[in-house]
């Protein structure tokens, strides 16, 4: 892996066009059925509906509000056949994501 | 013969490293009702046998590999009636028992007669998976009909055993029958010589619950941290709730509450075994050079490589052996990252262990042995041309982010047949970004 920006000391930096980079990871939308709290209970996945067993962890992103503004509600999911999994709701959207991270 | 301790007494442990026997789901062939049969210590007990005048007398193995900081790695009982404990130094063993008698490990006479055990127990069974030195499952499923209940089924193994190991080695075996390798083992571990442990069915929930979480063969990080939650058995482990498991170990936790509860049954394996190419060199005088180890090792692995038993396959696994000056023998070997058929290859890694355990003495014969192959395959690969910048200059030519000739020869080509470059590379882009999609992202090679 490189990283950009980190070529090695005496050789010609070349500048990347941002264009030619495409994103990677990027969220999927989900669609959820939300319980008590708007909390996840059931994830509709490609392999079909999984129950959530627990929820491990919950955190919150509030990024970017000087451009275009990011607020996300994560949540860290075990699933009923033991996967685990990031979902998020976008607070402005309103829309559920799966994230790999 | 005297009781004999050696480092871990229960876990599953191969050759001094700990780790879980194969794992397969029920779904896969084997059988399910499994025979365990376990010979503890089995390489001290091999050098008593050898050496029947130091049955009465304060007896440790060291353990394989060269050194200054040596260490014990099977001790006898009397040995360890005087403090003396696997995995201590030499000097710490010989200050608490001064009589104490080190023994230099001889790896390739314990793997003769763990073959020689295998073979036995094939009479018995088809399907006989080895799991380390001395403890091999038997697969019993369908063999009542020929050798009758499974306390027969015992016997019958045991006196398998008889026709390759002595009596003494034999009263030492310890032999569990559950369904599953990983109950199976539990009760071979639980058995006492000449007492099998035979676990029906119906009972092996409520024998597995009095074991403690160390018998479960998962990484031993986990079995610490349950212990230091006070969850030190398996009956206490088979009543926590499954999704407190899973967030805390992951699909590790699932598993282990499978076994802790019986349910999950791990099917006996047949053994596939190729039959190995071996090919040896006398020294006229013993060798004690490296260059000289090194020259016979070259010379030995172009006549294996030009075996016709080898074409049509390459090499996957290899070991190289020696019978040391003065007795004893000394083994090293590897399984390389990918099969290959080129010499150097092969003889990269050996010499490499060689380095790091070399033989404590000089090398009266040297034989290589290939016992694991893989598919032929005389493709190339994008990255180990031999131009610059390939494998065989380790890139040490290009700079940070440069392409590889052999590999922009190879984009060139798909983008003459695909109209495009179908090849990126992942590049950082913000790692510590909150937003995980922000941190990497692809190039284009070309870009």
């Amino acid at each position: 892996m490189t990283t950009m920006g980190s070529a090695r000391k005496g050789a010609p930096k070349r500048a990347l066009d941002p264009r030619a980079l495409q994103p990677l990871n990027t969220p999927r939308p989900l669609r959820v059925r939300e319980g008590g709290g708007g909390r996840p209970r059931f994830l509709y996945l490609k392999g079909g509906v999984r129950k959530v067993q627990q929820i491990l962890e919950i955190w919150q992103v509030d990024d970017e509000w000087w451009r275009d503004p990011i607020s996300r509600r994560y949540a860290r999911l075990v699933l009923e056949d033991g996967r685990i999994v990031t979902v998020y709701r976008d607070l402005l959207s309103r829309r559920w994501y799966l994230q790999k991270e | 013969m005297p009781q004999l301790c050696q480092e871990h007494p229960l876990p599953l442990e191969v050759e001094g490293k700990r780790e879980p026997f194969p794992l397969f789901s029920t779904s896969l062939p084997g059988s399910r009702q499994a025979l365990c049969v376990w010979l503890p210590t089995f390489e001290l007990r091999l050098e008593l046998v050898r050496a029947p005048e130091l049955d009465a007398t304060s007896v440790a193995l060291l353990s394989p590999g060269e050194g200054t900081r040596r260490t014990l790695w099977q001790v006898s009982e009397r040995g360890a009636e005087a403090g003396v404990r696997p995995g201590q130094l030499i000097a710490q063993a010989i200050s608490l028992c001064p009589s104490l008698t080190l023994l230099e490990p001889d790896p390739a006479h314990y793997d003769a007669a763990h073959e020689e055990m295998v073979e036995a127990l094939m009479e018995l069974s088809p399907v006989v998976e080895p799991a380390g030195r001395g403890r091999i499952f038997v697969g019993m499923d369908g063999m009542e009909r020929l050798h009758g209940a499974p306390s027969r089924q015992v016997s019958l193994a045991l006196q398998a055993l008889f026709q390759v190991f002595p009596a003494p080695l034999v009263a030492a075996t310890r032999v569990g029958r559950a369904s599953g390798k990983f109950g199976a083992w539990v009760a071979a571990a639980r058995a006492e010589p000449g007492r099998p442990v035979l676990v029906s069915d119906s009972k092996l929930p409520s024998f597995l619950a009095s074991c403690p979480v160390s018998v479960l063969p998962v990484d031993p990080v986990i079995v610490h941290r349950l212990e230091r939650l006070g969850v030190t058995t398996l009956k206490k482990l088979a009543s926590l709730p499954e999704p407190a498991l899973v967030g805390q170990f992951g699909p590790e936790g699932r598993k282990a509450l499978q076994w802790a509860k019986g349910r999950r049954i791990d099917p006996v394996r047949p053994l596939h075994r190729p039959r190995p190419i071996r090919v040896s060199l006398d020294f006229p005088v013993p060798a004690g050079r490296t260059e000289a180890i090194h020259g016979a090792l070259h010379r030995l692995l172009e006549k294996a490589l030009s075996r016709p038993a080898r074409r049509g396959r390459s090499v996957h696994g290899a070991r190289l052996r020696a019978r040391l000056e003065g007795g004893g023998s000394w083994s090293t070997e590897v399984i390389l990252r990918e099969p290959t058929a080129r010499k150097e290859s092969i003889a990269f890694p050996l010499k490499a262990r060689m380095a790091l355990s070399p033989p404590p003495r000089a090398v009266e014969r040297l034989a290589v042995e290939f016992f694991q192959f893989g598919p032929a395959s005389s493709q190339t690969g994008l990255f180990d041309r031999k131009e610059e910048g390939g494998r065989e200059s380790g890139g040490m030519g290009l700079e940070e982010g440069a392409i590889p000739p052999s590999l922009r020869e190879a984009v060139k080509e798909l983008k003459l047949k695909l109209g495009h470059s179908p090849l990126y590379r992942v590049v950082e882009v913000d790692p510590w970004s909150r937003i995980p999609e922000r941190r990497h992202a692809l190039l284009n090679f070309e870009a």
